[in-house]
């Protein structure tokens, strides 16, 4: 089922802060590892979290560190990948790096518009390009966007550039990076969403946007924390009986306790299912993959392990 | 500077936290907690959630303070809260700085041409830090406006925490003439000046990596922004000024499992590296009340207990599906359980370190907050007594 998404080179993860994306970018690296792609998982300029999530054992920074076998990580940092892009227009990496820490052009790059993006999209291009043999050093990259901003915003950065800047060589290599963000067959975009309000409305928007200004069809979307309901269908009423029944006493045995948590996680089910409705019909043709809640005792890697298992069903 | 005394002697709340916590609801929350301590109160939101506006009787959120009508709302609660208001707005970012251009220009001449540079367009969406910069602007002009005694202002949500304290300072810097006269050439130097100018040696980087085209744009940008940098960065001066008023407090808003935690405690230390301290850590969403040994009682249910619930639940099941029943609530109940257990672990993390007296909280729901009543709710577990954690 995932097959197709990790056919594509560039897989950018978007979705609401607190959704759980880093949490899915980290299961999803692990998955396309496991069918065998050699997989990068980047983040950028972030406390990083796929130190624990994958259990790497060292830190992740700028340069891609192996985290299991096709598995590699790196948490891209913008100020570097902005020398890094300087380097190519001054002859020294040395000069590069002293042009970019210049107390005046550091306070420019700092604040002018999308600089930084524009770099982290550089760089996310140079390891799309690296070469192990005869064959790209990785498969399939994919990267967490940050969450703050807006994932269209951040992926229409070079268009943009190239739009501002018209000539010279940043505003080419901008056109040729746009080219390739648009690309469906080179690009696609996941979205998390989590049953709430403003994620499903986002989640919608995102989804349109991404086609109307990309041409991206963002057609694997992930449910997270999805609530499970205590009991199956046809022990709705009983149970409603029951808590009914028992309110606000303990009932036989104390069961009337019990009986009021499951009302409660009867409601949760239920309003998450109509929040999934809502975006099963915002959202036509996806592929919508929804993730249990994990109610875990459990370290960070093996959660994600968890997840990943999850996905392997069909 | 207390919780109770922050409702009627604060001037501006900060709710800061991280997406998805639900800032939104309880800046909103406070807001009627402060009109009910008698005050003419403005909540701030960037976040355009439908709910929110709904639960406080309207359709949606303009960019302007709309008054909430409490009595339509609740007779009780207009009663209680006498002269106090509550007013509600939502920020429009880029209208926003829009207007502040507007308000800034010397005269429409000036404004017209910043508004029409092809940059400006790009700056006043792209450009760091400009939806904290003009969240913290229009917080100036609703504190110096003089008919609010109390705002409310929900934070946009920030991986990092020093972004929107630094917010003011940044576009300010942005627009500091050290940077803009390396583009403007009309600026008088003198004869030192015109032989060592460190400008043109960015410059002439900038236009390599850039581009000629985009200098010259740029130059032309500083020059028409030029007659708005002094009144910018006087007012990023005097926002920072507020912010580090005593009358000022900061509420963390965070949510119970460990990984908002950290990030909480981040933000905390974030503040004190700015001589700023959290008033209070409200903690959303909080499970708590499932223990094991409730569930060990049930699961030791005797005998003539199970037939007595056989029994009762006669009409709808029977000794089979109460049996199911029974085990499926079990499972249940110790999902909760070990939900109450993260969270309870979580928030002794954060009472450790903090101290149990600023923290706040609210327990979670059955559903989304989408009425007044369980605003008002939510109020209650703010103003209450802190409980133990």
């Amino acid at each position: 089922m995932l097959d197709a998404l990790y056919a594509h080179r560039l897989v950018f993860v978007t979705g609401k802060g607190g959704v759980g994306k880093s949490t899915l970018t980290a299961a999803l690296g692990m998955h396309a590892a496991r069918s065998g792609r050699r997989t990068l998982v980047c983040e950028t300029d972030t406390f990083s979290a796929m130190e624990p999530l994958l259990a790497v054992g060292r830190p992740v920074g700028h340069q891609p560190v192996v985290a299991a076998q096709n598995l590699w990580a790196c948490n891209i940092q913008s100020e570097q990948s902005l020398a890094d892009l300087v380097h190519r227009f001054v002859p020294s990496a040395r000069l590069a790096k002293a042009a970019v820490s210049n107390r005046l052009a550091r306070l420019f790059f700092r604040t002018a518009p999308s600089m930084y993006e524009l770099s982290v999209l550089y760089r996310i291009k140079s390891l799309m390009d690296e070469r192990d043999g005869d064959g790209p050093r990785y498969d399939t990259i994919i990267i967490d966007l940050p969450a703050t901003g807006h994932a269209i915003t951040f992926l229409s950065v070079p268009e943009t550039a190239n739009k501002v800047l018209r000539v010279g060589s940043v505003a080419e290599m901008s056109a040729e990076l746009a080219a390739q963000l648009r690309d469906p067959n080179i690009t696609d975009l996941v979205i998390v969403c989590i049953p709430e309000e403003m994620p499903v409305n986002e989640s919608i928007e995102l989804h349109k946007a991404a086609h109307d200004k990309l041409g991206l069809l963002a057609e694997t979307i992930f449910i997270n924390m999805v609530r499970p309901a205590p009991v199956p269908e046809d022990g709705r009423a009983a149970l409603e009986f029951l808590a009914d029944k028992f309110e606000d006493e303990p009932g036989p045995g104390g069961i009337g306790v019990l009986a009021e948590g499951g009302e409660l996680g009867l409601d949760w089910s239920r309003q998450d299912r109509e929040y999934i409705g809502k975006l099963h019909r915002g959202i036509q043709g996806a592929n919508f993959i929804e993730v249990p809640y994990i109610y875990r005792n459990e370290s960070d890697v093996d959660l994600i392990r968890r997840i990943a298992d999850h996905l392997n069903a069909p | 500077m207390n919780f109770t005394d922050l409702l009627k002697e604060g001037r501006l709340v900060v709710c800061c936290g991280s997406g998805g916590v639900g800032k939104t609801t309880t800046a909103a929350a406070l807001a009627l907690r402060g009109a009910m301590a008698g005050r003419k109160t403005v909540v701030i939101t960037i976040d355009p959630a439908k709910r929110l506006a709904n639960s406080l009787g309207l359709e949606t959120l303009g960019d302007t303070p709309q008054r909430i009508d409490l009595g339509a709302l609740d007779a009780e609660l207009a009663a209680q809260a006498g002269d106090g208001e509550v007013w509600a707005m939502m920020l429009d970012v880029k209208k926003a700085f829009d207007d502040l251009i507007r308000r800034l220009g010397p005269d429409s001449g000036a404004v017209d041409r910043i508004l029409n540079n092809r940059l400006y367009h790009l700056m006043s969406t792209a450009l760091h830090g400009v939806l904290e910069y003009v969240a913290v602007e229009k917080l100036f002009e609703l504190y110096t406006g003089g008919y609010y005694d109390l705002i409310v202002l929900d934070t946009p949500p920030t991986k990092n925490a020093l972004d929107f304290l630094e917010a003011p300072q940044r576009v300010a810097r942005f627009f500091d003439r050290g940077v803009v006269k390396w583009f403007l050439p009309s600026e008088k130097k003198g004869i030192f000046g015109r032989i060592f100018q460190p400008g043109l040696v960015v410059i002439g980087l900038i236009s390599r990596i850039l581009g000629e085209k985009f200098t010259t744009d740029l130059t032309e940008f500083f020059d028409s922004v030029s007659t708005i940098i002094d009144p910018l960065q006087q007012r990023g001066e005097m926002v920072e000024f507020i912010l580090r008023d005593p009358q000022t407090a900061f509420i963390i808003v965070t949510g119970a499992d460990p990984r908002r935690i950290e990030e909480a405690i981040y933000f905390h230390d974030k503040l004190g590296t700015l001589d700023q301290k959290a008033t209070a850590f409200v903690v959303n969403r909080v499970c708590t009340g499932y223990d094991e040994e409730h569930a060990e009682t049930v699961a030791n249910m005797t005998p003539e207990e199970f037939a007595q619930l056989v029994q009762a639940m006669a009409p709808v099941a029977d000794e089979e599906g109460v049996r199911r029943l029974v085990d499926q609530l079990g499972d249940y109940y110790g999902r909760l359980i070990k939900l109450a257990d993260r969270d309870h672990r979580g928030i002794k993390v954060l009472s450790d370190r903090v101290g149990k007296r600023i923290l706040r909280l609210v327990p979670l729901l059955r559903e989304d907050v989408h009425d007044i009543h369980q605003l008002l709710k939510i109020g209650d577990y703010l103003v209450a007594d802190p409980a133990p954690a």
